[in-house]
């Protein structure tokens, strides 16, 4: 095996490695999301909505 | 099991737990569900004429709710933040409608918006609000790109008050490259909500050498008065380079008033700068005898001289929602 040869495989190894490990992050993500909304919860964070927050006119335009 | 969302001319095919377009109509075991349904990722009170509104019950508050999502990608999106997020990603607060309207209550808005985002993607959310605001005698007020289907819209305008319409050009085009969607669903948005009785007003932001040409805004100012009035209002908005477009500069202010000239020689009677601290354009003046009828800065009202919606001076009917 000539070294570029070894230097194309241990790319080809790397790059299996990350796309596997993104499908298996993306697919526990999937059921992390459907998960809540089976719950009939958000599925992103809460926070409690207070006076402050209300009263201010906000950032966004429109 | 696959479903296809029917609300808005996208109409996309969902497969099981993915969502639509717009991030947030999910398809959970084959039934198509609003996630972000009673979540709000903004509330806020904001004065009426930021949303904008220079005709609509001016000098009032207005209590402005948004979730996140958006079935349009506007490369300049001003507001991309909450538009364009995941809503597993995002922060919200529990609000159902029937909170919305005791909120508002509470806060003595007299009006609720559904703004920021669009309304068009939490439309279950928007329809459920506005018929209890309305119940509960508040009125609505709707700030959309109008990219919605016509048997939801018209739904929607039986409980709607006011809405104003983003035309973001009068390019197929522009609305394909820049916004990803198309032009005719928002021109027919226009005309049936108008149909149906909504006080509609109009807005167009001017993104330098995108859709500021004189003979593209000529267009836009002429379709609007050849289908929705001269009478309707137009707001000319400034931009500001935001999200995927700040390569581009913020829109001159010589440019707004060239536009605003251009729509005023084209028979629109009531046209303003918005994004853009300018005292001339803020006013709202008599299109019969040119007096002075509101007087503003910024968003603020500081002078409102209507007579039961009329000129004190030549009795000229103004259009418009006044009380």
């Amino acid at each position: 095996m000539t070294r570029r040869q070894f230097n194309r495989m241990i790319a080809s190894v790397a790059i299996l490695c990350a796309t596997g490990a993104q499908w298996v992050a993306a697919r526990s993500d999937i059921s992390r999301f459907m998960k809540a909304l089976k719950s009939r919860t958000f599925p992103g964070r809460l926070r409690p909505l207070d006076d402050a927050e209300i009263r201010k006119a906000a950032k966004w335009l429109g | 099991m696959i479903v296809q969302c029917d609300l808005c001319p996208k109409y996309c095919v969902i497969k099981p737990g993915e969502s639509g377009d717009c991030r947030v109509r999910v398809n959970m075991d084959g039934q198509l569900r609003a996630v972000t349904y009673g979540f709000p990722s903004a509330v806020h009170i904001d004065p009426i004429e930021k949303k904008p509104f220079n005709h609509f019950l001016p000098g009032t508050s207005v209590f402005s709710i948004a979730t996140v999502g958006c079935n349009l990608h506007c490369l300049n999106c001003q507001n991309w933040e909450i538009s364009q997020q995941d809503p597993e990603e995002a922060v919200a607060s529990e609000l159902a409608p029937a909170d919305v309207v005791a909120q508002a209550k509470r806060m003595e808005c007299v009006s609720v918006a559904y703004t920021y985002t669009d309304p068009s993607v939490y439309y279950e959310y928007t329809l459920d609000s506005c018929i209890k605001a309305r119940e509960a005698g508040l009125r609505n007020v709707l700030v959309t790109a109008g990219y919605l289907n016509e048997a939801p819209l018209r739904e929607l305008c039986k409980f709607t008050d006011a809405a104003t319409i983003d035309l973001k050009a009068m390019s197929d085009r522009f609305y394909r490259e820049i916004c990803g969607a198309t032009l005719a669903p928002v021109l027919n948005y226009f005309v049936v909500s108008k149909s149906l009785g909504v006080h509609v007003e109009a807005s167009n932001l001017l993104i330098p050498t995108l859709n500021d040409k004189d003979e593209e805004i000529e267009a836009l100012c002429q379709w609007i008065k050849e289908n929705l009035g001269g009478e309707t209002p137009l707001h000319f908005l400034r931009f500001f380079p935001y999200h995927r477009m700040r390569h581009l500069p913020p829109t001159p202010a010589s440019t707004l008033a060239k536009a605003r000239d251009i729509a005023m020689s084209a028979g629109l009677q009531y046209v303003y700068v918005g994004n853009l601290m300018d005292a001339d354009s803020s006013l709202t003046k008599c299109p019969s005898c040119r007096a002075i009828l509101i007087r503003r800065v910024g968003h603020q009202v500081l002078e409102n001289n209507l007579t039961d919606g009329s000129c004190p001076n030549c009795k000229h009917k103004v259009y418009g929602v006044w009380k």
